[in-house]
């Protein structure tokens, strides 16, 4: 199972709000998400080894490519500024501090 | 039911005319789609102008590369610059790409023919469609029960007749099942052999894409179409052409059937597979008992790789860039939080907390490194399996298609995965085609699996019953465009 505190812990890791969540259904659904994932813990994992590498799948060079236009790569955002993203205005009418 | 050859065969000898079809398909796309939301986005303009550079190049006597005019449906998690791709979420609800995914150039390229944009289970995590944001497509087999997940949406479309062939992608199962709850074939390449450049991630080492069809022989060609290595896609490596390969001939070929795979399957569902199997054998083909032990061990491990590193992925989603973004907030990490909390469903937020879970520090090494190194030995078990073999024979799903709102929790649904998901954990292909039906009428799928780059075994396979059923299996529904 895992606890309020922790599942708390955890959506702020992951950037989620739990704000109006139901957190008794919450805790109880990813808790028995864990409990099922529990199971790995009895694998018996003798040896096996993770520095094996697949041979198919060969590590490749990085290659550098021209970027897309500062304009093109701004087209979807809400809000710019001088070249910049920018969060929305604030609640209080300021501007957020997103760049 | 229309095929690749039937399309060609109609341009070719000038029976109809590509836009002719782009608009029947386009009607019919539009008329099916109000019961049952295959498609998230309609394309009709993208469908006409598609059709109409094909028309100039029949008329210019030019050769026709193999889709050339086929009308398709790709699934809504594939970029397509100018025309929104929403995985399915709120999200991304007005998210308007500016790059081509690597597969919609090779079709575009072949001159193919979208009419929309298949719907899905959001940022493709479900197994039932019922996930996406835009509401569950249903099946055309019976629109009471799901179509599937997470390539529902593509799988409808086919299925229905509205498009000839689909795109999807397949995580842990999202081209297969879904395939097998409509009753048309869908095969899961080898990881590697498309490339995913364009496609949004979800879990990058098991994400791969593939077609859906109503006949073996579409599924080569599409595969043929979209196979290639691609610089952008640094695990992309390509793949022999299947086609020509084909020949419908499985004899002296050993069936691998992992006891592992049946326990507990529903008489009806075990009956089909028993079907398939004995045809197999009827064909020359040798049924070979085989075990799968690590079977047991593929759904954890699978949840939490794919949950670890969809929750990497989906970091990126913050309002800033794109996507759906908070209305009002206080600070800058609110701002995130409230915008990521209002844009992805439960789902989604679900499988992000167990990600973050098992990636945190104290559970790293109980959970993530220990499903790593259970993914070794699931590889190791499958490599020793298709040595022993030319390929496993399996149901795909363990169910058929579920009604509506059947309200499994998140675990039950999980469970239903069991037999497709060890297939991406060591990302190898399989096929899944219609085999039979269910008490209810509902189409049964059979998995065939094979050895990395096995395409051409597994389809040849898959061929060979068709041929020798006569395609019985694929009994579409009465809708759609008939030519």
């Amino acid at each position: 199972m895992i606890s309020y505190d922790e599942l708390k812990k955890i959506a702020a890791l992951g950037k989620l709000s739990l704000d109006g969540v139901d957190l008794d259904a919450l805790v109880r659904d990813v808790g028995g998400i864990i409990e099922f994932a529990d199971a790995v813990a009895g694998a018996d994992l003798t040896g096996l080894d993770l520095t094996e590498r697949d041979e198919l799948y060969p590590l490749r060079e990085d290659v550098v490519v021209p970027s897309l236009a500062n304009a093109v790569i701004l087209s979807n955002a809400g809000a710019s500024r001088d070249g910049f993203f920018v969060a929305k205005d604030r609640s209080d009418g300021s501007r957020g501090d997103g760049k | 039911m229309t095929t690749i050859a039937g399309i060609r065969k109609l341009l070719t000898t000038k029976q109809a005319s590509c836009v002719e079809l782009a608009r029947q398909y386009s009607d019919a796309a539009a008329r099916e789609n109000a019961l049952l939301k295959a498609y998230i986005t309609l394309t009709p303009d993208e469908a006409l102008y598609a059709a109409a550079e094909v028309d100039a190049k029949i008329a210019r006597g030019e050769t026709l590369p193999p889709l050339a005019g086929v009308p398709f449906v790709l699934k809504d998690n594939i970029s397509t610059a100018g025309l929104r791709t929403t995985c399915g979420s709120k999200m991304l609800e007005s998210y308007v790409p500016f790059y081509d995914a690597a597969v919609w150039e090779s079709l575009k390229a072949q001159g193919c023919v979208i009419v929309g944009k298949g719907n899905m289970d959001e940022f493709a995590m479900g197994s039932t469609n019922e996930t996406s944001y835009f509401g569950g497509a249903r099946n055309p087999q019976n629109t009471e029960r799901v179509a599937g997940g997470s390539s529902g949406g593509v799988a409808a479309a086919v299925a229905s007749g509205t498009a000839v062939f689909g795109i999807g992608s397949d995580t842990g199962g999202s081209i297969r099942q879904p395939a097998s709850f409509c009753g048309i074939v869908g095969l899961k390449p080898t990881y590697g052999a498309v490339s995913r450049h364009g496609l949004i991630a979800y879990a990058s080492s098991l994400d791969q894409i593939g077609p859906l069809t109503t006949s073996v022989e579409d599924a080569a060609a599409v595969f043929d179409a979209i196979s290639a290595r691609d610089a952008r896609d640094m695990t992309s490596h390509g793949s022999e052409p299947v086609s020509p390969k084909l020949t419908g001939d499985v004899r002296g070929l050993k069936v691998g059937i992992a006891r592992e795979f049946y326990e507990s399957l529903p008489d009806d569902i075990a009956s089909a597979l028993d079907f398939t199997a004995k045809t197999l054998e009827k064909l020359g083909a040798t049924l070979v008992p085989v075990e799968f032990p690590m079977l047991k061990h593929a759904l954890p491990t699978y949840y939490i790789l794919a949950c670890a590193e969809a929750s990497s992925n989906l970091g990126r989603y913050d309002g800033l860039r794109y996507g759906h973004r908070a209305e009002s907030f206080g600070s800058l990490d609110e701002f995130i939080k409230k915008t990521r909390s209002e844009g992805f469903g439960a789902e989604v937020q679900r499988r992000i907390l167990l990600g973050t879970y098992v990636l945190s520090a104290g559970y790293y090494d109980a959970y993530y490194n220990k499903a790593q190194l259970l993914r070794r030995a699931i590889v190791n078990d499958f490599t020793r399996l298709l040595g022993e073999v030319d390929f496993l024979l399996t149901p795909t799903a363990p169910i058929t298609a579920l009604k509506f709102g059947a309200n499994l929790t998140p675990v039950e649904t999980y469970q239903t995965d069991i037999c497709t998901v060890p297939i991406n954990i060591a990302g190898v292909p399989a096929v899944s085609i219609p085999c039979g039906f269910d008490r209810d009428g509902l189409p049964v799928g059979a998995q065939l699996i094979g050895a990395k780059f096995g395409e051409a075994t597994i389809l040849n396979a898959a061929l060979a019953f068709e041929r020798e059923t006569a395609g019985s299996f694929i009994r579409l529904p009465d809708m759609g465009v008939k030519l």
